[in-house]
Order: structure tokens, then sequence, then C-alpha cells
């Protein structure tokens, strides 16, 4: 077995009213404008990440890439995370037990990393985290 | 090693219903297969050498006699009776041979040298021959031999134990890997060569005639990569070299062949533009970190950018990944980029749900010209974005069961050449595996056409904001009227076909001719109607105005260089169109036509292209057949 493939997220911000893109506002082309956060929350957002050892992709704004091991990410977000047959990490949901059970259910999507483990300042800042999904090129008998 | 033409003669495609894993497996086996070295004996000699039995012909004669040439007209003279060849497998099989394959003429076999040897009391010896290698490469490669026969590689079987079934075996040889050429090859069934037939289906000759071929816009493409091909190469396209996504390696090698495939869709539709290759691709072949891809190539600040992949999201709300994508997709358009997506085959595609995209289904065209939607490409009302339709408008996409419709160059052994080699169409693409082309489409290749489309339209009018193109491509387009779309989850019978625009085609196969001269005019003529009070002729604005004013009408409100005459004709016109003076392009742009100007260093500042006469005559002819007003 080689070794796991590195791994690719996007860093969602709030913007600078506090909305969250695609939860609080739709996003499109019209409303990503507004939907844009502070330049200096970008920069502390990206500055954090990069401390942190990520790579940061290109050049930040409403979503900064970052990239880094499987044993990094799982550190700085407290969490495990899968490689699946489908080349994608999804989170691997805890077990959990009672009241936990719920909140992990609601939290189901296996495409975004939780912020629980996040400096307060960064995690307020910080809309979603997400994992790159599992996409399929539109040819014949390749489903979507 | 002798086993190239085994390879090649076995075309697998029972796998082709196995999706996105039979895809990745399919590159992951070739990427595996092209990596491994034969495995030797002690002596040298590969552990299975491959040749081909012949049992006895029923004309009497073998095939191997020397100097004999086997052809269409004398070939059944070497036909073999069935029970006669069922009876030469027990037999080679109870000799320790692999049987491989079988006609009536022929037995694929694989053995060890000492089998060989054994069975047919002789002597393997290995000979350097020159050969010709793939990539057109001379250079000399290791043969097997007998040393006792007239006939290079030919085992006698005159004097072993299966002589009474078998009149020769032939050891293979090895064949080179078949240099792509850039002409496509024959195929005897209904399809489309790039770049001919999809320019014409796309209406874009006519476009190229008049000049406008794309050139000077920059269209990226986020796929799996971009490979040399004689088809682009000695066309003289304009491809920069491929921009690697995150996890992704070899920027030169498309192994699944789909991004090399359909960017000849582009280039079909627009030959000039300059081709910009994001690969998503890793080395297994499966798309990997597309949203990153898609923010790298929306970094090149291209003009159009073309995405033939999707996620199937049925109902929302979207998860956090495709609220990234969709992000990236968002601020992309919003900085000017044209954002052109497939609407999927058979899924309820993402992101060509999102309204700001360019999302594009599929048109099948008969070799009569008639079209109808291709029950192969999604149609659908998104569930996600209440009122949105997908697709806006189609491009050419084959049919169920496997849309092998548009023969597609790409790197010789690719997943795709490999998977849809051989075989009768539609089940096969009847090309061989490793020629470097294959016969495929989808509303993959659809979405490139339409982005190549774009680019014409952008030459045409640089000026014009991602809404405008679509709403030019929509207007021009061809109605569709016939047939449905791919049947869904959710969808079973698929979106029929009617009369105007529909969830099957959308606004119907994209005319790039019509499209052009929209944008032309389009960049020409500018509305005025948003900068005029809402209800000219205006009277005196009484309480409005001091009395003691002389009250000229509201001049003011319009510039006054223009040559206000036809004022009429903009608001909704109706034929007949009195004034095509207006129509021979003003020098003044006198403002945008969208809502301002667009953030971003973005070329598009030009005037477009002048309307010629000829453009007259075809805008007339347009607006006179158009059911609703042009501008």
């Amino acid at each position: 077995m080689g070794k796991p493939p590195t791994v690719v997220a996007r860093v969602l911000l709030r913007s600078a009213e506090g909305d969250r893109p695609g939860i609080d506002v739709p996003i499109t082309a019209g409303t990503v404008g507004r939907l844009a956060p502070p330049a200096e929350t970008v920069a502390a957002v990206a500055d954090h990440f990069r401390r942190a050892g990520f790579e940061v992709l290109g050049t930040p704004g409403i979503t900064i890439g970052i990239l880094g091991t499987k044993a990094l990410f799982e550190r700085h977000f407290g969490c495990n995370l899968a490689y699946g047959a489908d080349h994608a990490y999804a989170v691997r949901q805890p077990r959990r037990s009672g009241a936990a059970t719920s909140a992990a259910k609601s939290r189901a999507d296996p495409t975004s990393i939780p912020t629980d483990d996040l400096p307060a300042p960064i995690r307020r800042a910080v809309s979603q985290i997400a994992l790159e999904a599992a996409v399929s090129i539109d040819q014949q008998e390749v489903d979507p | 090693m002798a086993t190239t033409k085994k390879r090649s003669s076995k075309k697998a495609k029972s796998g082709r219903r196995s999706a996105a894993k039979s895809v990745r497996s399919k590159a992951a086996k070739t990427a595996r297969s092209k990596a491994a070295k034969p495995r030797k004996d002690s002596s040298g000699f590969p552990e299975r050498i491959f040749a081909v039995a012949s049992p006895h012909s029923l004309g009497g004669v073998s095939m191997f006699t020397q100097g004999l040439t086997v052809d269409a007209s004398n070939v059944h003279a070497f036909e073999s009776d069935e029970e006669l060849v069922r009876r030469s497998i027990a037999r080679l099989q109870e000799a320790g041979f692999e049987v491989l394959y079988a006609t009536t003429r022929t037995i694929n076999i694989a053995g060890s040298r000492a089998t060989f040897e054994r069975v047919f009391s002789t002597k393997l010896v290995s000979v350097e021959r020159q050969a010709i290698k793939s990539g057109g490469e001379v250079g000399t490669t290791t043969c097997f031999d007998v040393a006792d026969t007239p006939v290079f590689g030919l085992i006698e079987t005159a004097n072993s134990g299966l002589a009474d079934v078998l009149e020769g075996v032939a050891i293979e040889q090895p064949y080179a890997l078949q240099t792509p050429t850039a002409f496509p090859p024959p195929a005897r069934y209904w399809h489309l060569d790039v770049p001919a037939d999809v320019s014409l289906g796309c209406n874009a000759d006519r476009a190229h005639r008049s000049g406008v071929t794309g050139l000077g816009i920059r269209i990226a493409m986020v796929d799996t990569g971009q490979a040399v091909h004689p088809f682009f190469t000695e066309r003289g396209y304009r491809v920069e070299p491929t921009v690697l996504g995150p996890g992704t390696v070899d920027a030169h090698i498309d192994s699944v062949g789909h991004g090399t495939g359909e960017s000849a869709n582009i280039f079909s539709t627009a030959p000039d533009i300059t081709l910009l290759p994001v690969k998503c691709a890793n080395a297994s072949g499966g798309l990997v970190n597309t949203t990153a891809a898609f923010a790298a190539a929306a970094a090149l600040n291209p003009t159009v950018i073309s995405c033939s992949w999707s996620r199937n999201i049925q109902n929302g709300p979207l998860d956090a990944a495709a609220n990234a994508l969709a992000t990236e997709v968002a601020a992309a358009v919003n900085a000017g980029i044209i954002v052109c997506f497939s609407a999927s085959n058979g899924g309820w595609g993402f992101p060509a749900q999102m309204p700001d995209v360019v999302a594009v289904g599929g048109v099948f065209m008969e070799r009569d010209g008639s079209m109808r939607a291709s029950d192969y490409a999604s149609g659908f009302m998104s569930n996600v974005y209440p009122g949105r339709r997908v697709p806006d408008v189609s491009g050419l996409v084959g049919m169920r069961p496997n849309a092998m419709y548009i023969m597609l160059p790409l790197s010789e052994g690719a997943v795709i050449d490999a998977g849809n080699a051989g075989g009768t169409h539609p089940n096969g693409d009847e090309t061989p595996n490793n020629d470097g082309w294959a016969a495929f489409s989808g509303t993959s290749a659809s979405c490139p056409q339409i982005a190549g489309v774009c680019a014409l339209i952008k030459q045409a009018c640089p000026r014009l904001t991602p809404a405008e193109v679509k709403d030019i491509l929509m207007t021009t387009a061809r109605d569709v009227t016939v047939g449905s779309s791919s049947p869904l989850t959710g969808l079973p019978g698929g979106s029929p076909a009617g009369v105007g625009p529909d969830n099957a085609t959308g606004a119907g196969m994209v005319d790039a001719h019509r499209a052009v001269l929209l944008a032309k005019l389009r960049c020409s003529v500018v509305p005025l109607i948003p900068f005029l009070p809402p209800r000219l002729p205006l009277q005196p604005l009484i309480p409005f105005v001091t009395p003691q004013l002389p009250l000229q009408p509201l001049i003011p409100f319009v510039t006054p260089r223009l040559p206000l005459q036809p004022l009429i004709p903009f608001v909704t016109p109706r034929l007949p169109l009195q004034p095509l003076v207006p129509f021979v392009a003003p020098r003044l742009p006198l403002a945008p036509i969208g809502p301002g100007p667009l953030p971003g260093p973005r070329p598009d500042s030009g005037e477009g292209l002048a309307i010629t006469a000829e453009d007259v005559t075809a805008l007339e002819q347009m607006l006179l057949h158009s059911k609703k007003p042009l501008l």
C-alpha cells in the first residue's frame, strides 16, 4: 500500500457581514461580490493555515485552498479522514451514542471538515471547510 | 516481447457498464501494464510465449505455405472444421498450453519455451530484428524463431503429437503500437469526424468563413490532460503547456484520453483559440481536486472555461464541497469568465445547475441533418435552484447505449481508446485499441463545442458579459422538437422535446453562425431603453419644471451626438424592420450593454467586429424568421 495522496480542501469564509456562502446567502455571480470577506480576515486565516504547515493554494479570497498530508489534516482538525475508491477523501463520522448521535447525524456531510478545534478567531471567520468531492467525466456509461 | 498482437486482438468491452469505477480501474490497469516488465526464465526467454496455431484447413493447403497469399478471395479455403477446432483446443490444453482465443481459422495460445520445445520437438531461439517502434522510431526488438523451418517464426507440427490436428504454429512477433495519424480512421456507421462534421453540425463553418474563428480567445479546459497528437500539431492548433492541478502528475500524459479527445470539439467550432489545458486526473486516471483545478483555471484569466464533468446532485441543500465549487464558479463568472458545464449523461448534473453557467445538453444529428434530443444527455428542472432549467443549449451528442458518435483523437492505448475498441457499433467503435482514435461523445463532447462557440461570440463582441453570451446562444439556437433526454433517477422517462424551449435540449441546438451575427449586431446597436425615461415621447413635465421655462422635450436624457431618429425600433422591434441603417456600426460604443464594467483585468474592451454587407443580408433573414425580438 503506497502513501496516501495529499488532501486538498477549501476554506469558505464568512462575509464581512457574517453571512455564510451557500447557507445564509445563495452563491451566484451576482451575490459573490458581497460575500467577500474583509482582506485582513483572508490574510489572517491564510496565515493560520500556513503556520500550521498547510500549503495555501493560489490567491486566497472568498475561499482558500489548502493542501496537506492526511495526518496533518487529522491532527489539525481533530477528525479522521478516509480515502475512497472514488479517489476522494471523506470525513469519517465518529461513533457516538445518545444525544451525540443526532448531533453527529446532523453533521453528516462527509465533505465538511469540523471546525471545532480551530482557534476561536479563525473559527468565527470560517463558514465551512470542504474536502474535494468525487466527480465523474461526462462520457459514456460514466455515472456522474 | 511477442505479446502485442494478442493484446490488440482482445477487444474487451464487457466492462463498459461498470461506470467510473471501471474507467478508473482500467486506467490503473493500463498504468500497471505499461510499467510491468515481462517475466523471464533462467535463459532470458519470457515465461509466456504467445503463438497462433492453425488447425488443418478445409482447402487442404496450410495457411503457412511459403509464398502463399491469403486474402478475402481465398480465405474460406483456410477455414477449419469446427469439430477439428474443438479437438485442437482440447489437445493443446492437454499439452500444457493456455488457449486464449479461437476462431475457425486460428487458435491463440500461450506457453513456456519448454512447453513449445517439448510438444513440437523443436528448439526456440531469440533473434534481434529491426522494428518500427511506437512513435515511428526505428530500432531493434527481440523475436523468437525455430531454426529448422524456412518461414521465420513458423513451428512445423508434422513431427509432433499434434500433427493430426494442426498444420502449423506461428510464434507471435512484436507489433509496434500504431502511431496515430492526423486523419480519423474510417468507420462504417453514422458518426461525426472532427473538425469538419462537428463544425458543420454546429453551423460554425459559416462563422469561420466570415473570419470569426476564435482568434485571440483563450479557453481553459479542466479535464484529464492533453496529450500530443498529430490531429492537433499538424493542423497548427494552439495548445499551451498543461497546468497541473493539485494531486496530478505528468503534464504531457493523458492516460484516459478524455481531455485530449474532448478538446478536439473546441477546435472544431473555434479553430483559432488558444487552449489552456488544466489537468485534474491522477496517475490512475481518476478525477481529483476539481475545485482546486477549476480555481487554477480561473486564475489563468481565460475568456471561457469548459468543464466536461459533474456530480449527481438531485436535491439540495448543497454539501460543503458543492458550496466551495459553486463559490469558485460564481467568482469566475463575476470576473467575466464564461463557464460552460456539461449537463451530465443520466445524472442531475452539478454545477451545470448553477444559473450562472452555460449548461450544455445534447442533440443527435442524423446524416440528413435532422435533429432530435439525445437520449443520452440529461435534461431537467433543477430541484436545487428553483426555476432553473438544465440545459441552456445543446451541442452534438450520440444516442444510447454508448453514444459512440464522434471520432476523437487521444493517446494511443488510452483508457477510452482501449475500452471502446473493436466490436460492432453501437457496442464498440470498430477501431483498434491503440490507434489513437475512438468514437465517443456525451455531454462531455457538447460542452466544449459550445465553449468554442462562446469564443466566437466573444471575438465578435468582446464586451459581452457571460449572461449576454448565454442569451445569444439561446436566442439563436435551433429548436429541436422531437426525442427526449436521458432517463434520470426520479425522472424515468427523461424530458421530452417540444416546440420552443424545453427541458430536453434547452433552447435547442447551437447555431454558431447566427450567434456570431447576433453578437455583432448587439455590439453595434446599443439599446437605449435603459437610458431613457420610461414613457417617451414625453409630455411637458409641468409639475417638475418651473413654469417660466420653455419646455423642450427631454433631449438631455439622450446623448446629443446620437442620430436619434430611430428610437422607435429599439422599443420592441416588430417586423418589418425598417431601420437597417443603425446596424451599420456606429463607431461609438455608447455604453456598456451589461450592468457595468467587470472587475479584474479582462482584455474585453474592444468594439467588436464590423457588420458586413453579407451579415446584413443574413441578419435580415434571421429577423424575418425570429419569433421574438433579437434586440
